[in-house]
């Protein structure tokens, strides 16, 4: 009896090569992924497949690693991909260190000149002689990030825009949870009111109305300002809407959009949906003036919210490092 | 006092209702006691580490995915019900109920007349056979003869008529000259309390269903307060809601009993519950309808393909009943003790359309041989053909 293993419950079905039987399909497509396998599980399931066609294939096989997100991987193949989540800062010499770290030019100079104040001509090396090179390695980007996310709820705005907005959203929160140890998002819908509202309601609200973007644009201000104010970590807005602001408000809105660009590090709009020909959206007054903080981007389609988040990614990060 | 009383009211509606099980001893015990009673099975059964890593991943399961362990009821007789200390009064009521349609499940069905319930005091007793022969061998070659034989606890048949073909305990204690005295006793403990396991293995549905049956009924009837009532209807919604992509053996159960009862009635119920198994239960009763109401459906992971009720549902079926034939086990046969007459066993799987994991088999053969002490064979389909194995020791 040399075998000191204790192997599983005996003789018992392969979970892997054998038929299981589940309950619930919705929630098992949810959090079930089958394993690689070859030919892979798409063409070869047919409509026997996990996945659904379409646009929503598309989202659902998205993966972190084909976002520029920084890397969170060992330290070896860091180095070789050559990108990384923190900065390496000398700090001197220090009596404390790894191996690694050993400086041995500085360890011979110190028993030089111990053995000189001492008075001695010769003498070997003591612990005391050992001096190692002392890094900090310090994070890329703060700990938390301050995320107000505002959207555009009303009549103007349709279906697909709404679907393509929350999708935006719904990876951007996710993403963002991956670099920052947390994200604090504030949820804003509006039509020409503005109010706050929770994940949830944020995620399945679908209103009417009219377009009025200076009273979200004021109640953000309002929110950074009550809250956020004596708070170090970085303030990023972003604002999703078709870009069909009533004509009156221009001016006004702009001006409140100057306000939170001094307040926040990074003001990102965005226009979703298609574009009707010959209306000007609000997006197109951005070449008339720019701000550092100021980002605009365009989604026409959901196919293309995870290209447009790619381009965007680097440049929010951008953004958010520390100073 | 108003537990106790509340606990009599219970069984009295109960046997209103037609209920009429064993005696039920309920106690209530810290969800940490909970999780070591139930990993070991049976309160005072003999130590094992492998008790220890089912209860540790039974508590993680509550940890982080908040399957919590309510109740636990013993096959003995009296029952022993163990409740969860931290309940809600209204959540108790709902599991004292629980317990007794279970104790009136072991009592008329007959997998469990099969095998009449061991006084509560037999688990201990063999606790303290085991005990002293560690004392007198030494701890470790115990241990590790009892690892050898957990793995096997499932290859025993008990009930009748007799099979011997299927009985490799049995063929192991009777028929091998190379054991000594203790280690056949030992064999033949857990040979004995494997079989008192097994008929709750072989009726989990049907024995869950009828308790989640009953508890809906017997609780209206308590006259429970308001705050009482809403825990007790949290507590049966959690029980019989759709898991994440799991069969859940509560909310099959009772919605079979359920449609039973409303189409054939109550008598068709209760010759049920005393007639029938898992196996035969799903056959007879699980239509079509059912199937894609209760949303079960087929996959295989490895051929990455996923059948839904609506697609087959003869093929959901049939998975779904090889998955409960031998309460869930395979089938293990005895072909031949001496085979090529060099003392080998030779084992064969009666494929039902599964396979066995070709590890666990592999390291399983090898338990076998230590106790039968020459190589044994198992003939099995591996990845759809046909094939031998051999033990990873006697190689």
């Amino acid at each position: 009896m040399s075998s000191r293993r204790i192997t599983g419950p005996g003789f018992r079905y392969s979970l892997v090569h054998s038929w299981q039987v589940g309950q619930n399909m919705e929630l098992f497509r949810r959090h079930f992924r089958f394993a690689k396998v070859e030919g892979g599980p798409g063409g070869a399931a047919g409509s026997a497949g996990l996945w659904p066609s379409g646009a929503d294939e598309e989202e659902l096989r998205w993966q972190p690693e084909e976002f520029s997100l920084p890397e969170v991987l060992p330290a070896g193949i860091r180095r070789k991909t050559g990108r990384k989540n923190s900065n390496l800062r000398y700090q001197g010499l220090g009596k404390v260190g790894t191996c690694s770290q050993l400086d041995k030019k500085a360890m011979v100079l110190h028993r030089k000149r111990r053995l000189r104040l001492a008075g001695q001509q010769q003498g070997g090396y003591t612990e005391h002689d050992l001096r190692f090179r002392l890094w900090y390695e310090e994070p890329k980007y703060p700990e938390r990030l301050v995320l107000l996310a505002l959207l555009d709820v009303s009549g103007s705005m349709e279906e697909d825009a709404k679907q393509i907005a929350r999708l935006f959203y719904w990876h951007l929160l996710s993403l963002t949870e991956r670099i920052f140890w947390q994200v604090e998002p504030v949820f804003i819908i509006h039509h020409t009111e503005a109010v706050e509202v929770s994940r949830g309601r944020f995620f399945t609200k679908s209103s009417g109305g009219g377009t009025k973007f200076s009273p979200v644009y004021r109640l953000a201000w309002e929110i950074i300002n009550a809250r956020y104010l004596q708070d170090p970590s970085p303030v990023a807005l972003f604002h999703l809407s078709d870009g069909y602001n009533i004509a009156h408000d221009q001016k006004e809105s702009q001006s409140w959009l100057m306000k939170l660009c001094q307040v926040c590090r990074l003001v990102c709009y965005g226009e979703v949906g298609g574009r009707q020909q010959n209306l000007k959206t609000y997006g197109d007054s951005f070449q008339e003036w720019s701000h550092p903080a100021l980002m605009h981007f365009q989604i026409e389609d959901q196919t293309q919210v995870s290209s447009a988040l790619n381009a965007l990614l680097p440049q929010i990060l951008a953004h958010m490092e520390r100073d | 006092m108003r537990r106790l009383q509340a606990d009599h009211l219970i069984l009295k509606i109960a046997q209103d209702l037609g209920l009429d099980g064993y005696r039920v001893v309920v106690e209530r015990r810290s969800l940490d006691a909970l999780y070591r009673l139930a990993a070991a099975q049976f309160p005072g059964r003999f130590h094992h580490r492998r008790f220890d890593s089912t209860g540790g991943r039974l508590m993680a399961g509550d940890y982080f995915a908040h399957h919590r362990l309510y109740e636990l009821i013993t096959y003995t007789d009296p029952c022993r019900a163990f409740i969860w200390e931290g309940c809600h009064p209204g959540e108790e009521l709902l599991l004292v109920a629980h317990v007794i349609a279970h104790s009136d499940f072991f009592k008329h069905n007959f997998c469990f007349r099969e095998v009449p319930p061991p006084p509560v005091e037999l688990f201990s007793r063999h606790n303290e056979e085991i005990q002293a022969y560690v004392d007198e061998y030494g701890y470790r070659k115990v241990r590790e003869y009892i690892d050898a034989e957990l793995a096997l606890q499932n290859l025993c048949h008990g009930g009748m008529p007799p099979e011997p073909n299927l009985d490799l305990l049995g063929l192991l204690i009777d028929h091998n000259p190379r054991l000594n005295a203790w280690q056949k006793r030992v064999l033949e403990i857990i040979r004995e309390e494997s079989l008192y396991l097994r008929p709750q293995k072989e009726t989990r549905i049907l024995n869950e269903g009828w308790a989640v049956f009953w508890q809906k009924r017997i609780l209206p009837e308590c006259g429970l307060t308001e705050a009482e009532t809403i825990a007790a209807v949290k507590l049966h919604a959690r029980l019989t809601m759709p898991l994440g992509g799991r069969l859940n053996p509560y909310l099959v159960g009772c919605r079979l009993l359920e449609h039973i009862a409303g189409e054939l009635g109550m008598e068709k119920l209760f010759s049920i519950r005393a007639g029938e198994n898992d196996y035969s239960l799903v056959r007879k009763f699980l239509t079509e309808e059912l199937l894609q109401e209760l949303d079960l459906f087929v996959y295989k992971e490895q051929a990455a393909q996923l059948i839904g009720p609506r697609e087959d549902p003869a093929m959901v079926k049939k998975v779904l009943l090889s998955h409960l034939e031998n309460g869930g086990y395979p089938v293990i046969r005895i072909e031949d003790t001496d085979f090529a007459g060099e003392g080998k066993l030779y084992l064969k799987h009666v494929y039902n359309g599964l396979e066995l994991d070709h590890q666990t088999a592999v390291d399983t053969l090898g338990h076998i041989a230590r106790i039968w002490g020459r190589p044994v064979l198992l003939e099995t389909v591996l990845e759809g053909k046909n094939c031998l194995l051999q033990d990873n020791i006697s190689l």
